[in-house]
């Protein structure tokens, strides 16, 4: 019975992986066409694209292997990191439920990302790939302060132990604020979307990618979108419902997770509706000023505050 | 006995250097390098199965213990793959025609090391460590370049002041305690230290730590490092960092930590050293474009990292009870970070030195496109460059990671911010090594269009410690109980996992899962191409193909340009080191202006280096011979030429004068 459950749990949270992320992509369409008084695409349109991309055979632009094997190792660590997040209490291939573990998979998604763009000879995925290596490079330090922040306030880095033994601070607050604005960040939602914008590198590392291992390069980036944000519902709700012991409690909690994901969506999207672009110095910049605000709650955290 | 094997390979490999041909040279001493670096892994299979042994080596008292056989196994593995690239790499320096003095140089340099770390005596240490010291200094001018000189002349001032001078005076503390030369081993010296007081114990401390900070490039003893393994041959470089510095390491670990004794002070004073040095020495190096400075920078940072790790080690462990379980852990974690790092830091400075070999350069401005032309070179420097950056599964995360959870689980604010600091490089060694991959193999270029893979037996090399940065990094366990011997850190580890306490990793299950992942996915969305074509420029028609690409100076200068004022305050120190040396410098002159004379203009005022190296000197002891030596010379001259009846008559003179003298006595 229990590894029935055990199992059922898994296959609810690995088709939320798969399936949900282009939802999640639509609704924030619709919520930014709304925002500005169009009616917007059905929900469903994030996944039609990537459909057609799909269907489509790709541009050769270059003879390098790691052009085409890119997009594939990028989508499986996005999967891989999305695997090892609770789903209620399961989580579908435990291989090191701890933070450090997450967060350097779920960065093998832009270091994939990276060596695609460097791949080819073309100076405009040069420029994004090593916009997205700088976004990295500054928003790393951050997710560092925050181990230690919860490392501290728990007394371990495995997330399980995370979610039993946090307790309530005023540096645990700050904390969440700048788990917030890192995930955001390296997400890379609009106003930090500098390595892949459009309108001025042509899509970055993306530009030199068409049809087919574009899909896969788009889902992935979805993947990760939604793994991130399934991590900070996940950290944010789980330490303070008591512990998950009966399996209608982890459908409870799961539905939780679930419903905190979806909603926390149009504000994502509000947010990038309403913001402008930032340039890749008052990006660095921003997060280097973080970084310090970050220094200032680890010491706060280790006063006992 | 192995270790016997070893040290005969590494003498035949001297002196059959001295054959005339500069090619037969390298490649045979090469060749018996290798082999010697094989009975180096030989010996370490023999202390694992048999336990640590005591023995006597050509009337040296060798003690090769768990310790010993950890850095026996750095030597070893970094020997093998560096001496096998050498074999071809080495044919690069033809011109200067002097095989004999790499052939001994070399081998002279490996076996040093071996003795480092297997003596058991305070004298032969220090003997042994100034055998290092110079041996690597001939290497590191071999090429003979002005450039390569100076470097090579900076990094042996440095030595003599901030090495030689403090593990001599050590050394005569030593024997002032101990009273016999005959007893210095380390255990003789830690037996009278008890009873010392505190002050002999700080001075040790002291000494000692200046040593190996300078050795291992520590801040702010890290000004020499760039330039030296920039000037010197690229598979001497890879020996350097991957195995010199280690040396340093296991001089941090047998003689301060464990003859001096442990102190906690000092080992906050070691993990802050660490936190400060990883920063520093990376930072600088995301800035590098050129190869082999910039895999200097990141060994620099790198031993930051295993800096950190034993210092919290030294910290915590006195401390007892859990804390000396998280102690320990940082310690191992110390440990295998110096294993991991000889691996990719070797098989990098290697994969430069590919390079090198096929384009003249290591300058990334210049290079690009190289991924199509040497594919198997690409695929190990991209290995070993994931592998530094912490990217798991390779063997540089399992590391890096026990590290920060030593670090972040202490509870101790400053080695949990130097924890925080490590993670944070960790980002920017991995930026530094998109650059380091992307300038040299990204893209295509037509510049390097005839370029050829390296031969065999240098992929051979680079591929040997490639390899192992994965193999490592799945599966652990084939290192884990010759590292864990010397500090018994409490692991969970087993075949298929590695972590203390609830924080654990799987490699094996990850890397089945994203390769099963990776290849679903490739079957399921099959790649299919349509047409082939050039990247798109904007539709330009003027634009120089070569030139369409981000070059390695243009990577992160938005990030160099925020972060500018750290920049600047660290070339202040380095401008303030650079006076210091250059005052040492000047001192060292003119001390020399009294034994040497310049000989084509006797009065000339000898004010640099350069005009030693460069005008026609004479040293003094050269001036007291000199009446010998034009004697000499006139009697090489002259014998020639003399007729057999002169020679008869002079013959003749010459015993009747010893007669005549004998008679007359």
């Amino acid at each position: 019975m229990e590894t029935t459950i055990k199992v059922g749990f898994e296959l609810v949270g690995i088709l939320i992986i798969f399936l949900l992320p282009p939802y999640l992509d639509g609704i924030a369409r619709r919520v930014k066409a709304r925002l500005q008084y169009r009616r917007g695409p059905p929900l469903m349109q994030t996944w039609y694209d990537l459909q057609k991309l799909f269907n489509l055979p790709s541009v050769k632009p270059t003879k390098s292997l790691l052009f085409t094997a890119a997009p594939f190792l990028a989508l499986a660590s996005a999967i891989s990191a999305a695997l090892l997040l609770p789903y209620g209490n399961v989580i579908p291939v435990d291989f090191g439920f701890n933070l450090v573990v997450f967060f350097y998979v779920i960065l093998m998604v832009s270091v994939f990302l990276i060596l695609g763009g460097l791949s080819v000879q073309n100076a405009f995925s040069h420029i994004g790939a090593t916009r997205e290596a700088q976004l990295i490079l500054t928003v790393e330090p951050l997710i560092a302060i925050l181990y230690g922040v919860f490392a501290y306030n728990a007394g371990s880095l495995n997330i399980a132990d995370i979610i039993a033994n946090l307790h309530l601070t005023p540096s645990l607050v700050l904390a969440y604020i700048v788990l917030a604005y890192a995930l955001y960040v390296e997400s890379g939602f609009v106003p930090f979307d500098v390595a892949e914008a459009e309108q001025e590198v042509i899509g970055g590392p993306l530009g030199e990618y068409s049809g087919r291992l574009l899909g896969v390069f788009y889902y992935a980036i979805h993947i990760k979108r939604f793994a991130l944000l399934w991590f900070f519902v996940s950290l944010l709700t789980m330490p303070w419902i008591g512990p998950i012991n009966s399996p209608e409690r982890a459908a409870l909690v799961l539905a939780l997770q679930f419903i905190l994901t979806v909603a926390f969506y149009p504000i994502i999207a509000a947010l990038e509706a309403t913001n402008a672009r930032l340039r890749i110095d008052q990006v660095v910049k921003m997060n280097v000023r973080m970084f310090f605000a970050g220094l200032v709650i680890l010491g706060m955290a280790f006063m006992g505050w | 006995m192995f270790l016997e094997y070893a040290i005969m390979a590494f003498i035949i490999g001297g002196v059959i250097g001295l054959v005339r041909d500069y090619r037969v040279s390298v490649k045979a001493s090469s060749f018996m390098a290798f082999l010697g670096s094989l009975a180096l892994l030989g010996e370490v299979y023999h202390v694992y199965t048999n336990g640590p042994e005591k023995f006597s080596l050509f009337g040296i008292p060798m003690n090769v213990s768990g310790l010993s056989n950890v850095f026996l196994l750095i030597i070893g593995i970094v020997g093998v793959a560096a001496s096998l690239f050498a074999i071809n790499y080495m044919e690069l320096f033809e011109k200067t025609g002097k095989g004999w003095v790499y052939a001994i140089a070399y081998n002279t340099f490996l076996a040093s090391m071996t003795l480092v770390v297997t003596v058991d005596s305070m004298e032969y240490f220090v003997m042994s460590w100034e055998l290092m010291t110079l041996s690597s200094f001939i290497l590191v001018f071999f090429s003979e370049k002005a450039r390569d000189v100076n470097a090579s002349v900076k990094y042996y001032i440095t030595m003599h002041f901030l090495d030689t001078i403090p593990l001599f005076l050590a050394l005569g503390t030593a024997y002032s305690l101990v009273g016999s030369f005959e007893k210095l081993t380390f255990e003789n010296i830690h037996y009278h230290l008890l009873t010392a007081p505190e002050s002999t114990k700080f001075v040790l401390y002291a000494l000692l730590l200046v040593a190996f900070m300078t050795k291992a490039g520590i801040v702010p003893f890290q000004f020499w490092v760039a330039e030296t393994y920039r000037a010197a041959p690229t598979s001497v470089s890879a020996v350097m960092a991957g195995a010199m510095e280690k040396v340093a390491l296991y001089g941090l670990i047998a003689l301060v930590w464990k003859t001096v004794g442990p102190n906690t002070t000092l080992g906050f004073i070691v993990a802050l050293l660490g936190a400060i040095t990883l920063t520093v020495g990376t930072l600088y190096a995301l800035r590098e474009t050129n190869a082999k400075r910039l895999l200097a920078y990141h060994s620099v940072g790198q031993m930051g990292y295993i800096w950190l790790g034993i210092g919290i080690g030294m910290a915590l462990i006195p401390k007892g009870g859990a804390l000396a379980a998280i102690g320990a852990l940082g310690a191992f974690a110390g440990l295998f970070h110096a294993l991991n790092h000889a691996i990719f830091k070797s098989s990098l400075f290697l994969s430069a030195g590919a390079v090198e070999y096929r384009t003249g350069t290591v300058e990334l401005n210049e290079l690009g496109g190289l991924g199509r032309r040497m594919k198997f070179t690409a695929l190990a420097a991209l290995f070993a460059s994931l592998a530094i950056s912490g990217v798991p599964p390779f063997n540089g995360f399992i590391s890096k990671w026990l590290i920060y959870v030593a670090g972040y689980q202490s509870g101790n604010f400053i080695l949990a911010f130097g924890a925080v600091l490590a993670a944070f490089i960790s980002a920017a060694t991995l930026a530094s090594f998109i650059k380091f991959y992307g300038a040299q193999f990204g893209g295509e270029m037509k510049r390097y269009e005839n370029v050829e893979e390296v031969p065999a037996g240098m992929l051979l090399g680079q591929w040997i410690l490639a390899g192992l940065t994965l193999i490592i990094g799945v599966f652990p366990k084939i290192v884990v109980p010759i590292l864990n011997e010397p500090f018994n850190a409490p692991l969970t580890e087993n075949i298929y996992r590695i972590g203390f306490g609830s924080v654990l990793f799987s490699p094996v299950i990850f890397v089945i899962l994203l390769g099963a992942l990776a290849a679903a996915l490739y079957l399921t969305f099959k790649p299919e191409f349509g047409k082939e074509t050039k990247p798109w420029d904007c539709g330009s028609t003027e634009i120089d193909e070569d030139e369409y690409r981000t070059n390695a100076e243009g990577y992160y200068n938005w990030y160099e340009e925020k972060i500018g004022s750290f920049y600047r305050l660290g070339d202040w120190f380095y401008t303030v080191g650079a006076g210091v040396i250059h005052y040492i410098t000047r001192a060292y002159l003119w001390m020399a202006s009294y034994f040497t004379k310049i000989v084509d203009t006797p009065y000339t005022k000898v004010e640099t280096l350069d005009d030693l190296r460069e005008r026609e000197i004479m040293n003094i002891d050269e001036e007291a011979l000199k009446p010998l030596l034009r004697l000499l010379r006139i009697v090489k001259n002259v014998l020639p030429g003399m007729r057999l009846g002169t020679f008869v008559v002079l013959t003749l003179v010459v015993i009747g004068a010893v007669i005549g003298i004998l008679i007359a006595l």
